[in-house]
């Protein structure tokens, strides 16, 4: 049985590629994907095992416990030295370290911020009697010893460029200086893992800058003694904390770093549910392969009924075929799997870090890719292998053309249905977003059994519109493609659901994008804007400092906080300049006045309905955790931007407080230009901040901003879907090719009575445009319809049909059926003409 | 005709020389695996003369066609039509040969099963991108009773209608030859005699120049001569041939053959 699949694979080995090809490229979409999330899984769990070997068990903050008034004068428990020298002396502790953290940037040689900002981290070096700190290994230089003065990782230094006795540009609590580097040393840490940048102070300096209150620790982590178990460890030192703070063993730290990490598993599932779209084109295009070969080989076929072979046996040997076809797809597969996880580790890894080691065998993508490989072409060939059992013995004596195909008449029944239906769910999906999920692919499927019909109408339309402006070539392609309205269908049907994916996320990208912009042009009322990039923060005086430049007309900070109403919710609050806000930002005061902000505070019309207050109301409650109680009058009613509701305070008012975890956060700053000198004012301020990690941007640069923010999401979508277009593109070389090899006959009469060469590549080029461009319109219009109830489902976002996208996926498609049609152009150019004309049919 | 043709044509003859073999050779494979298909063949062909080309399989006579329809490439020799030399075309100049000036009739019709007889009757016309002389198609449609089946497909027509269609198309651009490669041999009796009662009428009537590739003498019978190949070699010329006549030849063959190769 084998053997002779074997054979009949041989034999029909370029018929059998393309298949082959597409299955080939699922498996790798797929295995690719399991690698690359496996290697970044054990990377991380390495890293963090790996991570600071010296920690047993870390006492911190019990954030769980119920959150107590921390004042200023840092009331509370407390990690400081009398704790940690109590800690030391536990019997299970052989060692102690109090560590103070907290974000810390480091600046190039080109003045841009280096490494993975988001494990960017400043931390405090602890030298023991010899001066060096275990912990941090020094491979030049010495350690911190005063503020002007800091250690750097080895990688990020030399990601920085930067060497001992340089000077440093460093980012610590949105301001930006320059120290000195005197020291570079190496660490086992997670975040130099992944790629952040480590800077160390000295412990007094990090204090400073990332303590909670004067002289107390972030964290205090305790090395387990010889012989001693971490969890004893653990329990010795949970005894005699105080309440508010814990112990958590080494086991547990680690447990809940992994569970944290897990943007890698929602990028490996977003990988598969796209290599999932993949594999699904693979199959619709085995499935047609094996159709379209039954179809040549139904002599063959009956010839073996006709001597003594059963119908299970003809089908067993087509399924043998796929079989093998599946196993070849599924060991190339792998193999081009281990690169494509290459790529993706290419792509999203670490910025600069180094690279998860792929493990290249493993047991999961293996089996997947098997399981994948071999179950979709023997899935997909299953039907087509019955109707190839069906052929009857007597078959094998008809010389005449193949019997015509069965009706269409139910199919289309059925397609019309399923294609209303899916469109009725797409419609209704608009109320209820989730059924998208459902709805998208029943429409698709709808559409795919649909498409004979469609393409029949397609087709019958083009025929006159062809003809005048092709001649007899472009009659003889359309009617050709007309010939097996179920082969056209399924080879543009391949085409479809990629285009329809593809279409469906660039409908809502823009339209999110549309959303972003004029989001970006309602909130960007001043001249200028100062934001911070991800992860790092605008220092507090930053405002003050842009206030003094010259150009500088008006200047207010936006900074978040909260008051805690008594007996009531947290209000979210915004704390501005009073004196210039009304100039800077869309805030229209309906009563009273900002004037007397510095005395009270300022809330939208909607919250004052809400909680029953109105102008002269007292708000009474804490104000940013504070622990004091404030009461402020309500002085002013007014409606504003989003970015500015609920409630205005003025800045003065805030409590300055220590308390880093606490701190108000610094939203931007916003800032107009006297008249005409917005460009130099910016210039001025990015000088005089000359800080690598604020953003200085004109209303040009926001919308810019907004909008290119989706750009590198949409890229990698495109770069994702374009693996099921190529098995499309795949699926109508593969059509064409088999119509060539059907159509030898055919070619040589149309060369004997006076076509050239040319001509016959001509009209397979046109048939095969012709194909990929009902593919191409089907997909845009269903991708179109499943886009816009998507965005229609979402409140305030405008939707867009970018009309230049789908002629650009239109014309790419056309291109794909130029370029699909080269290679079966050239078999039919290579047709001996003689031998063409003169073989008996079939 | 044009008046290439005529020129070459010479005075001791009463046509015009359309087509000429001259030595025509074609070798096929090399040492051990070498066969001579055609061993140096010269005919002339003139304009109104039905031609049949006999002899029995192997003998050469599809080659000597398909060379001088310029369908094949000799090893050595020319075949002209008119005062075309086709081994001096290329591809495409021979295409363009192929779709103005000759006209072909093959054993299986070879139809085009997606256009209709219509279509595939102005096939060469569209091909060539001439607009079709409608007066001589209704006219060759009305001689081959094929009016009331214009808008049917080869599938829905008999083997005698669709040969009919090859003929009109083979004679739709007027061509200055028509080639017919065993025009009846997949049809019965009754519709192979139309087809060669067709040809003849066009021939004598029309001064359409054919020849005609067959094995049967009684289509051969049909012709104005009849040249007889044997083992790539012409080995006879029977004017006015009758099918007792051409079989007796046939025959003949059949003897030496056997005699001359023990």
């Amino acid at each position: 049985m084998f053997r002779a699949a074997v054979r009949t694979l041989r034999s029909h080995r370029l018929r059998f590629a393309m298949p082959a090809l597409a299955v080939l490229l699922g498996v790798a979409f797929v295995t690719g994907s399991l690698i690359y999330s496996e290697s970044v899984s054990t990377a991380v769990a390495r890293a963090q095992a790996n991570s600071q070997p010296d920690v047993s068990v870390e006492i911190t903050a019990d954030r769980s416990a119920p959150s107590r008034p921390a004042d200023s004068a840092g009331g509370g428990p407390r990690l400081d030295d009398t704790l940690l020298r109590r800690l030391r002396a536990l019997p299970g502790a052989a060692a102690a370290r109090g560590t103070v953290e907290g974000r810390s940037f480091l600046a190039g040689s080109d003045g841009t911020l280096v490494g993975d900002l988001n494990q960017a981290a400043g931390i405090n070096y602890v030298p023991d009697r010899t001066g060096k700190d275990p912990r941090y290994p020094l491979t030049a230089g010495r350690g911190p010893r005063a503020a002007g003065e800091v250690a750097v990782e080895r990688q990020a230094a030399e990601r920085a460029g930067r060497r001992v006795g340089d000077r440093v540009r460093i980012v610590v609590n949105g301001t930006a200086r320059s120290a000195r580097l005197v020291g570079i040393f190496t660490a086992q840490d997670s975040r130099s893992a992944a790629g952040g940048t480590l800077i160390a102070f000295d412990t007094r300096t990090a204090q400073e800058q990332f303590a909670p209150a004067p002289g107390s620790y972030s964290g205090i982590t305790l090395t387990a003694a010889d012989g001693t178990p971490e969890t004893q460890l653990a329990q010795q030192a949970q005894k005699m904390l105080p309440s508010g703070l814990r112990a958590v063993t080494r086991a547990d730290l680690d447990a809940e770093a992994a569970a944290s990490a897990d943007d890698n598993q929602k990028l490996t599932a977003l990988l598969l549910s796209f290599a999932g779209i993949a594999l699904f084109v693979s199959t619709l295009l085995v499935a047609n392969t094996f159709t379209m070969l039954s179809a040549a080989r139904a002599r063959e076929h009956a010839l073996l009924r006709a001597v003594g072979a059963t119908r299970k046996y003809v089908m067993r040997l087509v399924l043998a075929e796929a079989v093998l076809v599946g196993t070849v797809a599924s060991v190339a597969g792998y193999v081009l799997g281990i690169g494509v996880a290459a790529l993706l580790s290419s792509l999203f890894g670490v910025t600069g870090g180094p690279s998860a080691p792929l493990h290249i065998f493993s047991v999961t993508p293996l089996i997947a890719a098997f399981a994948v490989g071999i179950g979709v072409t023997v899935l997909s060939a299953y039907l087509p292998a019955r109707r190839a059992a069906a052929v009857p013995p007597v078959a094998a004596l008809r010389t005449s053309e193949p019997p015509t195909a069965a009706s269409l008449r139910r199919r289309n029944a059925i397609g019309l249905a399923v294609t209303a239906f899916g469109a009725l769910l797409v419609a209704a999906a608009v109320s209820s977003q989730n059924l998208l999920y459902g709805a998208a692919p029943i429409l698709l499927i709808g559409l795919i059994i649909l498409t004979p019909l469609l393409a029949l109408g397609v087709t019958g339309l083009l025929r006159s519109p062809l003809t005048r402006l092709a001649g007899i070539r472009g009659k003889l392609a359309v009617e050709n493609a007309r010939r097996n309205p179920r082969r056209t269908a399924a080879t543009a049907t391949t085409l479809m659901v990629g285009l329809a994916v593809i279409t469906a996320v660039t409908v809502v990208v823009c339209s999110v994008n549309r959303m972003d912009e004029q989001d970006a042009d309602r909130s960007m009322t001043s001249d200028l804007r100062i934001t911070a990039v991800d992860f790092a923060e605008i220092g507090d005086d930053t405002a003050a400092r842009v206030a003094r430049l010259a150009d500088a007309e008006a200047v207010t900070p936006v900074i978040h906080t909260y008051f805690d109403v008594s007996g009531g919710n947290s209000l979210p609050a915004n704390a501005v300049n009073p004196a210039t806000v009304q100039r800077l930002a869309a805030v229209t005061v309906r009563k009273g006045s900002l004037d007397r902000l510095d005395h009270g505070i300022a809330v939208t019309e909607k919250t004052a309905t809400d909680h029953g207050w109105r102008l002269g109301s007292r708000v009474t409650g804490t104000l940013n955790n504070s622990g004091t109680k404030t009461s402020l009058p309500i002085v002013a009613i007014y409606d504003g931007s989003d970015a500015l509701a609920p409630a205005l305070l003025s800045d003065r008012t805030l409590p300055r407080t220590a308390d880093t975890e606490h701190r108000p956060r610094v939203e931007s700053v916003l800032v107009n230009a006297a008249h005409g000198r917005t460009a130099a004012l910016r210039q001025e301020i990015r000088h005089t901040l000359d800080n690598p990690a604020l953003l200085v941007q004109d209303r040009t640069d926001v919308r810019a901003a907004a909008a290119a923010r989706t750009g590198p999401f949409l890229n990698i979508m495109y770069a994702m879907l374009s693996v099921t277009v190529l098995i499309g593109a795949l699926g109508v070389v593969n059509t064409m090719g088999m119509a060539v090899f059907e159509r030898v006959r055919e070619i040589g009469v149309l060369r004997a009575l006076g076509l050239d060469r040319r001509g016959i590549g001509s009209v397979l080029r046109l048939e095969s445009v012709t194909i990929s461009l009902l593919g191409s319109a089907l997909g845009l219009i269903a991708g179109s319809a499943i886009g816009a109830a998507a965005v229609l489902g979402q409140e305030s976002v405008p939707l867009v049909i970018p009309w230049d996208r789908a002629i650009l996926f239109f014309l790419a498609t056309a291109a794909i059926g130029v370029l699909a049609s080269l290679w079966p152009g050239r078999q039919a150019a290579r047709i001996p003409m003689l031998k063409a004309i003169t073989t008996d049919t079939e | 005709m044009n008046q290439r043709t005529d020129a070459l044509s010479s005075p001791e003859r009463p046509g015009a020389v359309v087509a000429a073999a001259d030595g025509l050779t074609k070798v096929y494979g090399e040492g051990e695996t070498r066969v001579v298909a055609l061993a140096g063949v010269s005919a002339r062909f003139l304009r109104g003369e039905f031609t049949a080309i006999m002899g029995p399989s192997g003998s050469g006579k599809s080659t000597f066609m398909h060379c001088l329809a310029g369908l094949d490439t000799p090893t050595s020799g020319t075949a002209r039509i008119g005062d075309t030399d086709l081994g001096s075309l290329n591809d495409v100049q021979l295409t363009k040969v192929r779709r103005e000036r000759i006209g072909f009739v093959f054993q299986a019709f070879n139809l085009l099963p997606t256009l209709t007889a219509w279509e595939n009757i102005t096939l060469p016309c569209d091909l060539a991108g001439h607009t079709p002389d409608q007066a001589w198609l209704s006219d060759l449609i009305n001689i081959l009773g094929l009016a009331d089946r214009l808008g049917h497909r080869p599938a829905q027509l008999s083997g005698g209608q669709q040969q009919r269609v090859a003929c009109a198309r083979a004679l739709a651009t007027r061509p200055a030859i028509v080639f017919a490669d065993e025009p009846t041999g997949n049809l019965d009796s009754r519709a192979g005699a139309e087809i060669l009662s067709f040809l003849r009428s066009s021939a004598k009537e029309l001064g359409q120049t054919i020849v005609m590739v067959t094995h049967d003498p009684v289509a051969a019978a049909h012709a104005d001569r009849a040249l007889f190949l044997a083992d790539g070699s012409l080995v006879h010329e029977m004017p006015d041939p009758t099918a007792a006549g051409v079989l007796e030849q046939m025959k003949a063959f059949d003897v030496s053959q056997r005699v001359g190769r023990p």
